[in-house]
């Protein structure tokens, strides 16, 4: 139908379905790419527009809705100058948008709001943001931002040279994220390109045959060609370990999940794609008894899924030091318990997606990710030909956590670009990218944990099988991590820690903020609780007195020698927790079904790869103008290394920041700087940055012959340096460019240094432990069983805030994922892949946050920086689930703690009061 | 307002809807055809199910501009006259309904069932019913009914 609206102030006609989603219609007949769709079923808000004024869901509303009616969209929310509104940038300087896919819906929603009450309270915020998800930012900067519209407080200055570091400075890439221009993956794509739908498995185990595909492309409008596993000219197989290639980029005769890829269908164009009808597909499925949980994975009557791994064990960890048994034995009180935690999904906002093209004997892919050098790699290995001749190009990220460090869309989409010649892009559908995509691993963890009379914990004992799903993934990761950090940021003398990593029939679980720590920190911390409370002891200063610092000695033989703020958190921690205790005391006193706690919970967590190398290379360019292009690899996600990067290189150098121009994650272009995961990027590429510059910075002394204490200041066709002897000038218009257009390149390259571990886990796993301590103030209602997390105060020695914003960002987003995991997320194959039966945390969850940022200075780390992302999550569920357990009693020993269980556990509790201890 | 025209059981009908108004909703509303029910405006319960082009389909779930140009079939345009359908008739005979609020759903879904797989084991009458809710039935009559329109049909 012929429909006329005004949309972002400008009066359109176009023919259209009267039927189409008005977010597509928005993004892709009137280019306004900026609506951002994440489920398509009207539950994360991410494409909210104003229809007539009021906020609307533009996947719900079709087209003919919006016929005669006012639009408006983020796009329409700038000065038709580019200036940002007052809503925008109050966004921009709060740090409200991470990686910025759900930010044009948070807008739009806040937008609503505002037009009819210019000063609203905070409960009006959050019920106006209700309706939008975000998974990165925990809500509170969004709101403070919304609350802040009306300061209209102008923007940060830009620090001077040599100030960045520490500098509240706005994201660099903020603007793009605020004003809609942001190119994600599915915003970006050619026209005329193929779309490419993957053919899945509804089964956990089947044989599978296909029948007459000919026949079946001959009867069915649109299809150009189904790929399988016989297309794929290299190796059909993939996974992150070079000797662990487990996962078939199609299936071949047999499934192991659910969500499983077995063929590749090419269609034309993106309304074939839409159309696309796989129900009269020719397969015939025979499926089988899945293994479901590790029990059914390690049962002597189990199938072996895996011809590598007999009684379905991918790999063990083990930490081995002292004598724990005897520990035990002697201990005057020891504690125990067992946890169960189940599969969590990352419920980024952004699915899936992105597009490949062949170009002669080279592809190039674009695609949403974490880790574009492995994927350029596994491309490579896929398609048997040389990494060289893969280009990857990550996309803006609209969140990842872990799950975008596997492959996804990169592969089936290289093969269709390289067998067909052919460009063409996908995007999967929330329940295919939630089927599909890795998780956290569930565990099933037993612990015990003896101390002496006098408060010091003499032992601790720890396993833990951990689920790893149908396929390798990150498993060994995980497997290898969590002995290591289990005994927690303690002085344990005598500690034995294994873990298996277990192949059954569920999702491939891989890596999710955290790497299996955050399991093992919910046992280890219930333990520290029961103990302390045993010994007549503060959960606080039980922990303070066993704190590991500088000098102590871990349960790997690794000597600590500096940056351990544990005892430093947990100080500053002190005053809060003091003061609650009262307070809870009283309230409990007057309460009747309401019940309130405190918790604490601590952790530590190794920067970068388990004993393994992973440098990261950084350049730093300088052209003949006298502006600086730093090359960054360091993908951002949405935590910010595209503005850290920047500010460490521009004072590493001695320029201010705003000369510094950025490539970001091209692998032809950006040298390689490793994963966005494992805390590892400012930490590990940081250093890599810093040295960059320090590399360029030692050029252009040498070229002038000045001092290391000279100042520099760039000009725009030289370089004049300042030191005692007077002022120099390196002139760079008649210097020689290379292909990039530099005339000077510093490099900087930085692996941190570990060793390996040998049988009993002893050596230097990690050069660097962020610490932190996290304090929780929660209310149960004990007729119901449901928790409200009124308060956290969270403490994190970073080493050095590069950027104190980005640094709370992190510790906001990782405790509402933290309560997600405790309270929560449980993801259950065919029952929750969406975001309606799968619940994340809205803005309604969070509880008021208090960030207090330790800086004991790592001697390795980019001035003394170290990492954030992971170490902001690990504390949150201990901290809850002990609040829990100190305002009713109830042991949770099975996450999330949702009412029934919370209800049980409190019945629980009371029978067993009546009987001994 | 878009104006939206489709064959209903057969005759050509228009009408003036809102983009958003479902099929459902046109059907019971503009055109009076108030056999085919709604239970839970959701699509979990299955009580609107018509065909469309011969296909069945959950009326609460789409909306009216969809079906455009399409030829629906509701549970009014199934007898011939005063003959009931094969299926209807089965229903009757088996006592396949008691309140009957989720029989015209039923009989759609079963007569799209029975077109399509002719031959459909018990299980699968039973798999293919599973967008069907009946509270009353405890469905083995249900499906005693359709195994027997298998044979009339």
């Amino acid at each position: 139908m012929l429909l006329t609206l005004t949309v972002n102030g400008a009066r359109r006609s176009l023919d259209v379905d009267p039927a189409r989603r008005l977010s597509r219609m928005l993004r892709e007949d009137l280019g306004l790419t900026g609506t951002k769709v994440g489920c398509d079923a009207g539950d994360c808000g991410a494409c909210t527009v104003r229809l007539d004024g009021r906020q609307v869901c533009a996947c719900l509303v079709p087209a003919a809705q919006a016929d005669g009616a006012t639009i408006v969209t983020v796009e329409g929310l700038a000065d038709p100058d580019g200036r940002l509104s007052a809503l925008q940038r109050a966004f921009h300087r709060h740090g409200a948008a991470q990686c910025g896919i759900c930010t044009p819906g948070m807008l739009m929603a806040a937008d609503d709001l505002l037009a009819v009450n210019s000063a609203p309270d905070h409960q009006a915020v959050l019920d106006a943001l209700g309706g939008v998800l975000c998974r990165c930012t925990g809500y509170l900067k969004i709101v403070d931002a919304v609350l802040d519209v009306a300061s209209n407080a102008p923007d940060p200055a830009m620090p001077e040279a040599g100030a960045a570091v520490g500098a509240r400075v706005n994201r660099l890439d903020g603007h793009g994220k605020l004003d809609g221009r942001e190119l994600y993956g599915d915003d970006q794509t050619p026209a005329g390109v193929m779309w490419l739908r993957v053919l899945r498995s509804p089964h956990p185990l089947a044989d599978f045959t296909l029948g007459d595909i000919d026949v079946w492309l001959k009867i069915t409008p649109g299809v150009l060609r189904v790929l399988t596993a016989s297309d794929v000219p290299g190796h059909n197989s993939f996974g992150i370990y070079p000797t662990l290639k487990d996962q078939p980029v199609f299936a071949e005769s047999f499934v192991r999940y659910r969500g499983e890829a077995v063929a590749g269908i090419l269609v034309e164009d993106r309304a074939a794609f839409e159309a696309l009808d796989l129900d009269g597909f020719p397969i015939a499925w025979t499926p089988r008894d899945a293994l479901v949980g590790t029990e059914a994975g390690l049962s002597p009557a189990a199938e072996q899924l895996h011809a590598s791994s007999p009684g379905n064990v991918l790999i063990r960890g083990r930490v081995k030091s002292g004598d724990v048994e005897a520990a035990l034995a002697e201990a005057a009180v020891v504690v125990e318990t067992e946890i169960d935690t189940p599969f969590v999904e990352h419920a980024y906002i952004e699915p899936e997606c992105g597009w490949a093209a062949r170009d002669g004997d080279r592809v190039t892919v674009w695609v949403t990710t974490q880790t574009p050098y492995m994927d350029r790699d596994e491309v490579a290995h896929v398609l048997g030909i040389a990494p060289k001749d893969v280009r990857v190009i990550p996309s803006a990220v609209g969140g990842g956590f872990g799950g975008k460090l596997d492959q996804s869309v990169q592969l089936p989409l290289a093969v269709a670009a390289w067998v067909t010649g052919r460009p063409v892009a996908t995007l999967y559908h929330r329940p295919e990218s939630m089927a599909s995509s890795t998780k956290r691993h569930p565990a099933r963890m037993t612990a015990s944990l003896g101390a002496a009379a006098d408060g010091r914990i003499i032992g601790f004992k720890f396993h833990g099988d951990f689920d790893t799903g149908a396929y390798a993934s990150w498993g060994p990761t995980v497997a290898g991590r969590v002995p290591v950090h289990a005994p927690g940021p303690y002085r344990v003398p005598n500690v034995l820690a294994t873990s298996a990593a277990v192949y059954t029939n569920g999702p491939p679980a891989g890596a999710f903020r955290g790497f299996g720590v955050p399991q093992a920190a919910i046992a280890g911390e219930a333990l520290m609780d029961r103990a302390a409370e045993r010994l007549g002891l503060d959960p606080l200063a039980f922990r303070l007195a066993n704190a590991l610092r500088a000098g102590d000695t871990t349960a790997t033989g690794q000597v600590l020698h500096a940056s351990i703020g544990l005892a430093a958190c947990l100080e500053a921690l002190q005053p809060r927790w003091d003061d609650w205790k009262p307070q809870v005391a009283a309230f409990n006193a007057t309460a009747r079904a309401t019940r309130r706690g405190i918790g604490i919970g601590c952790m530590w967590y190794g920067c970068g790869n388990t004993s393994m190398s992973n440098p990261s290379i950084f350049r730093l360019g300088l052209k003949p103008s006298g502006r600086l292009t730093l090359y960054n690899g360091a993908t951002d996600i949405g935590q910010g290394s595209y503005t850290i990067m920047a500010q460490i290189a521009a004072d590493a150098l001695g320029a201010p920041l705003e000369r510094i121009d950025q490539v970001w994650g091209d692998t032809d272009r950006t040298p390689d700087a490793g994963k966005t995961s494992a805390s590892r990027q400012t930490f590990v590429s940081g250093k890599a940055a810093e040295l960059a510059s320090r590399d360029l910075r030692g050029q252009i002394l040498r070229a002038v012959n000045a001092g290391d204490d000279a100042t520099l200041s760039f000009e725009n066709d030289c370089v004049r340096v300042h030191d005692k002897e007077g002022e120099r000038v390196l002139a760079l218009t008649n210097l020689p460019v290379d292909g990039e257009g530099d005339v000077l390149v510093g490099e900087g390259t930085f692996d941190p240094p570990t060793t390996p571990l040998d049988g009993d886990g002893q050596g230097i796993p990690y050069a660097t432990y962020a610490f932190a301590a996290q304090i929780a103030l929660v209310e149960v209602d004990t007729e119901l069983g449901t928790t409200k997390v009124l308060k956290m105060v969270a403490a994190h020695d970073v080493g050095k805030a590069i950027n104190p914003t980005l640094v709370e960002g992190q510790i906001h987003g990782g405790i509402a994922q933290g309560l997600g995991l405790a309270l929560m997320e449980e993801y259950i194959p065919g029952r929750t892949e969406n975001l309606h039966d799968y619940l994340i945390p809205t803005v309604g969850d969070m509880p008021e946050i208090e960030c207090i940022l330790i800086e004991d200075p790592e001697p390795l780390g980019p001035y003394g920086a170290k990492g954030i992302g992971e170490p902001a999550l690990v504390p949150t569920a201990p901290a809850i689930l002990g609040a829990i357990r100190h305002a009713t009693g109830a042991d949770i020993r099975r996450v999330p703690a949702l009412p029934h269980r919370v209800l049980a556990a409190i019945h629980a509790t009371r029978h067993i009061k009546e009987e001994v201890e | 307002m878009p104006t939206v025209s489709m064959t209903v059981n057969g005759k050509q009908v228009s009408g003036e809807v809102e983009g958003r108004t479902l099929l459902v909703e046109f059907l019971r509303e503009n055109l009076r055809l108030t056999g085919t029910h709604v239970g839970c405006d959701t699509s979990q319960c299955g009580a609107c199910v018509v065909h469309i082009d011969g296909n069945s389909a959950k009326s609460c779930s789409m909306l009216a501009i969809q079906a455009n140009g399409t030829k629906v079939t509701t549970i009014e345009g199934l007898a011939n006259g005063d003959e009931l359908h094969p299926m209807q008739a089965a229903f009757k005979e088996h006592h396949g309904l008691q309140c009957g609020f989720c029989t015209p759903g039923m009989v759609m879904s079963a007569v799209d069932l029975v077109k399509k797989k002719p031959k459909a084991s018990e299980h699968e009458i039973r798999e293919w019913l599973e967008g069907n809710i009946c509270r009353c039935t405890g469905y083995h009559n249900i499906v005693k009914a359709i195994q027997h329109a298998q044979q009339t049909m």
